[in-house]
């Protein structure tokens, strides 16, 4: 049961068509790895679904209804949310605001909002946390905001944009534990944008393989893997000294 | 009709000249250092009261008095880059904005304080000779003002774009820690970039005293002017400043023609707030 | 301080507001209006400016027809200033709504809003200025009627302070009840990060276009009380830019997170004003500006929000023994 839908989506930014004529889509529950080289179109395809770049054309939905010339906190409201590749907090705030600033679109009270931010916070593990300093925190930390910024939103779908970068291996794997749980909890879709191939390889049940912009592949992860095309592209090969 | 309007064009280039200098510092200072000068029109009005004090007291013609008015403008704006607006490099926009409010406040009224209200004016022999161009009036001092004032801005334009200061500026400007790790002393850069965007101020304020008449708010008139002028013209850019200062001084004269009266002001100020929603970003990017 | 101790502060507060003025000095009641008045029209820009985090220099346009409208309904139709000042009010509002649409929903922000907002404020200055109507030039005067409350006049300095007193505890109010709402959260994650707001669902224009519309609101009403108080209206004094500068510094120097700040603001401007210009006179003019010009050069570069957060922060440094002390979170309220 597709959950969001991407058909013919293109941006160009002058003379370059950074994506170009993207469709694909994403079923209810699903975890889709995006993987390509860098350029390839991964973060400006994020921009151009939450509406932070106007897509030059295309068209896609979220259960139907259709975003495209929506503003980001409409699209928000929709249930579509990304992270940032360079975390964005709200610098002056506790880590319990910053949720609660994430919640409040849609908290009836400043309470309420109170209440889905804990929420979201002990989702991804931060509660221990929720009255500290944004400058206290850990990179590891402010990446699991990140995601509880948008779970507290409301997401029903979250675009991770390498929220793995910079993490240490059993950083890695808290965030990975963090996903799987919001899917199974909260039954939240994801999109991951990862460079770090064993980790995305593993958690997605599909890959989607972009290259300078367009589509190369998409597929399960073992079919990827073995896609001469992507090898060529991105992933490389084993070459025998 | 005919030599009315072109008079009105005539005037509205020629007031460019000066206009563009006096705007040139402002986004030269935004373009190096981030930095909105909101005392951008006292400084220029503290310039002009020193060339009138020259003039009243020691009879030096104001054209004369750059020699002193630059240098001191010069150091007027070290001074404001190494006191007030370096030690606030990391905080928010609005600070260094507030700080050259607080500054252009203090200045204003220092000038008020020792001058008084009234207004003054140097009345030179330049300005009032007139050149004829057909039916057109051109008065000496406008006329100097537009070859002055145009040939600093394009003098700068050429420096920054050609000499090896100005390609160091904008490595500076463009990339600060790359521009460091270069060897470039950027701290050096910005100290001399602020000498000379308010040393330009200096300049413009002696070849205005024969031009106009002189009170503590004259710096005002010429803020917003300047303002519209970089952010049409693109904020940091040498070649937009020019453009704008083009744009302002030909709306705002045949402004005064077409529209009967003070309302003739109205002509700049809706121009600007159209180009603005159209092209936000004003007309170039970069320092240049 | 505990709550026992707020309790009794704002007690105390509460009765030398409504005492002072059976001090009987009209020196002091004087003063203490102006001060009033400039607290007011700094929380009402406080509420664009510090709420929202935009620098508004167009106040002066809704303050401006505020004072218009409620004057020009008494001296041409003689309708009561009592409906006047909400006729004001409207227009205002609407007026705010189209600036805004202008500006916030162009994406228009800092420097590119302060002078969009700045001409447009010059723009009214000259439109007044052209309209017979509206007195031209020259201004509007109105009629002197003495004691007659159905034209809003009152001989005794009294009422207006108390007139102006219940306004400034008013937009005190509406401030302190815009942060603690739904609303507030809203601001407070716009004014640090727009970008990363809107990813999260905050709905930025409208929440800037609903604290403009209220900024207006409150601003508009001040100038009708301000043309009520003094009787006269004239373009040049009330949209000068230097009128709108002079309504932001109080919050700039006081401090926009808590209403004390402008209204702690407004009083130390005042006081300083008037101590310059009794100790110099008219020896030194302009000295109360200087003065001001200093203070707020000093307050930006030795502060991070204005006095009262100082004092706050070296406060809580006190009592937690911690020099580097501070509590978790800037939020409002």
């Amino acid at each position: 049961m597709p959950l969001l839908e991407v058909a013919h989506l293109s941006k160009r930014f002058g003379g370059l068509l950074a994506v170009d004529d993207v469709t694909f889509h994403v079923d209810a529950g699903q975890i889709l790895g995006v993987i390509g080289p860098n350029g390839a179109g991964k973060s400006t395809l994020f921009a151009a679904l939450t509406g932070f770049e106007p897509a030059s054309s295309g068209t896609w939905s979220l259960d139907g209804k259709p975003l495209q010339g929506l503003p980001p906190e409409a699209i928000c409201g929709a249930g579509l949310v990304r992270t940032f590749q360079i975390v964005q907090p709200f610098w002056s705030m506790s880590v319990l605001e910053n949720a609660m600033v994430a919640a409040v679109h849609r908290a009836t009270s400043r309470r309420h909002a109170g209440q889905l931010a804990s929420e979201a916070l002990d989702l991804v593990g931060l509660t221990a946390k929720q009255h500290a300093t944004i400058g206290s925190l850990t990179i590891a930390d402010k990446k699991a905001l990140e995601m509880a910024k948008a779970c507290a939103s409301g997401a029903r779908v979250i675009l991770l944009d390498e929220v793995m970068a910079g993490l240490r291996p059993s950083e890695v794997d808290r965030v990975v534990d963090t996903i799987l749980k919001l899917r199974r909890e909260r039954q939240i879709t994801f999109l991951i944008v990862e460079h770090l191939m064993d980790a995305v390889m593993a958690l997605s049940d599909e890959i989607l393989v972009l290259n300078f912009g367009a589509v190369l592949a998409k597929g399960k992860p073992s079919v990827i893997q073995r896609d001469p095309r992507v090898i060529e592209a991105y992933l490389g090969v084993v070459t025998d000294a | 009709m005919q030599s009315v309007i072109a008079q009105a064009l005539v005037d509205g280039l020629l007031n460019a000249g000066i206009l563009g200098l006096a705007a040139v510092g402002l986004t030269l200072l935004f373009g190096v250092m981030r930095v909105v000068n909101f005392a951008h029109g006292e400084l220029l009005m503290v310039g002009m009261y020193i060339s009138y004090a020259l003039f009243t007291t020691f009879k030096i013609h104001p054209y004369l008095s750059v020699f002193i008015v630059v240098p001191a403008l010069a150091l007027l704006g070290i001074a404001m880059y190494r006191f007030l607006l370096r030690p606030l490099a990391g905080a928010p926009e609005s600070s260094q904005l507030l700080v050259t409010l607080g500054v252009s406040m203090v200045l204003q009224n220092v000038v008020f304080a020792t001058f008084g209200a009234d207004f003054r004016s140097v009345m030179v022999p330049v300005s009032t000779d007139p050149y004829m161009l057909g039916p057109v009036v051109l008065t000496a001092a406008r006329l100097y003002g537009f070859i002055v004032g145009m040939g600093a801005c394009l003098g700068l334009y050429l420096f920054l774009r050609f000499t090896d200061f100005g390609v160091v500026t904008r490595a500076a400007v463009q990339d600060p820690q790359a521009a460091a790790l270069s060897g470039i002393d950027v701290d050096k850069v910005l100290v001399i970039s602020a000498a000379i965007a308010v040393g330009l101020l200096g300049l413009a304020a002696a070849w205005l005293m024969p031009m106009v008449y002189l009170s503590p708010s004259v710096g005002h008139t010429y803020l917003l002017p300047s303002f519209i002028i970089v952010i049409l013209g693109g904020m940091g850019s040498v070649r937009g400043a020019i453009i704008g200062s083009i744009v302002y001084g030909l709306s705002q004269s045949l402004g005064a023609v077409v529209v009967p009266g003070s309302l003739g002001i109205l002509v700049p100020l809706i121009l600007f707030v159209v180009l603005l929603l159209l092209r936000p970003s004003g007309l170039f990017r970069g320092t240049v | 301080m505990t709550g026992r101790q707020r309790v009794v502060f704002y007690l105390l507060l509460a009765v030398v507001a409504i005492g002072l003025p059976w001090i009987d000095n009209s020196f002091v009641l004087t003063t203490t209006i102006a001060a009033l008045y400039l607290a007011y029209q700094a929380l009402a820009w406080n509420l664009v400016g510090g709420l929202a985090g935009q620098f508004s220099l167009g106040n002066t346009i809704f303050i401006g027809a505020g004072a218009y409208t409620s004057t020009y309904l008494f001296v041409k139709f003689g309708i009561s200033p009592w409906i006047g000042i909400w006729a004001g009010a409207a227009i205002a509002m609407v007026l705010a709504y189209l600036i805004g649409l202008l500006t916030f929903r162009l994406n228009l922000r800092g420097l590119y809003f302060a002078m969009v907002t700045l001409a447009l404020a010059e723009m009214a200055q000259v439109l007044v200025e052209n309209m017979p109507a509206l007195g031209g030039a020259y201004g509007l005067l109105i009629p002197v009627r003495g004691t007659d409350i159905a034209a809003m006049q009152f001989e005794s300095r009294k009422v207006y302070y108390y007139i102006v007193l219940a306004m400034v505890v008013g937009a005190a109010a509406l401030m302190t009840f815009i942060q603690r709402a739904r609303v507030g959260l809203m601001l407070d994650g716009l004014r640090e990060n727009e970008n990363a707001a809107r990813a999260v669902g905050v709905p930025v224009v409208r929440s800037m276009q609903l604290v403009f519309a209220l900024s207006a609101f409150l601003a508009a009403l001040g100038g009708s009380f301000m043309a009520q108080y003094t009787l006269f209206l004239d373009p040049k004094s009330t949209f000068a830019w230097t009128e709108a500068v002079l309504f932001l510094l109080p919050a700039i120097v006081g401090g926009t997170r808590h209403w004390s700040g402008p209204v702690i603001g407004a009083f130390l401007l005042e006081v300083v004003s008037d101590s310059a210009r009794l100790a110099f006179g008219a020896s030194v003019k302009g000295l109360p500006q200087i003065i001001f010009g200093i203070v707020v050069i000093l307050v930006v570069m030795r502060t991070r929000g204005g006095i009262v957060e100082w004092f706050v922060e070296v406060w809580h440094r006190r009592r937690t023994g911690d020099p580097l002390a501070k509590k978790g979170g800037n939020a409002s309220a």
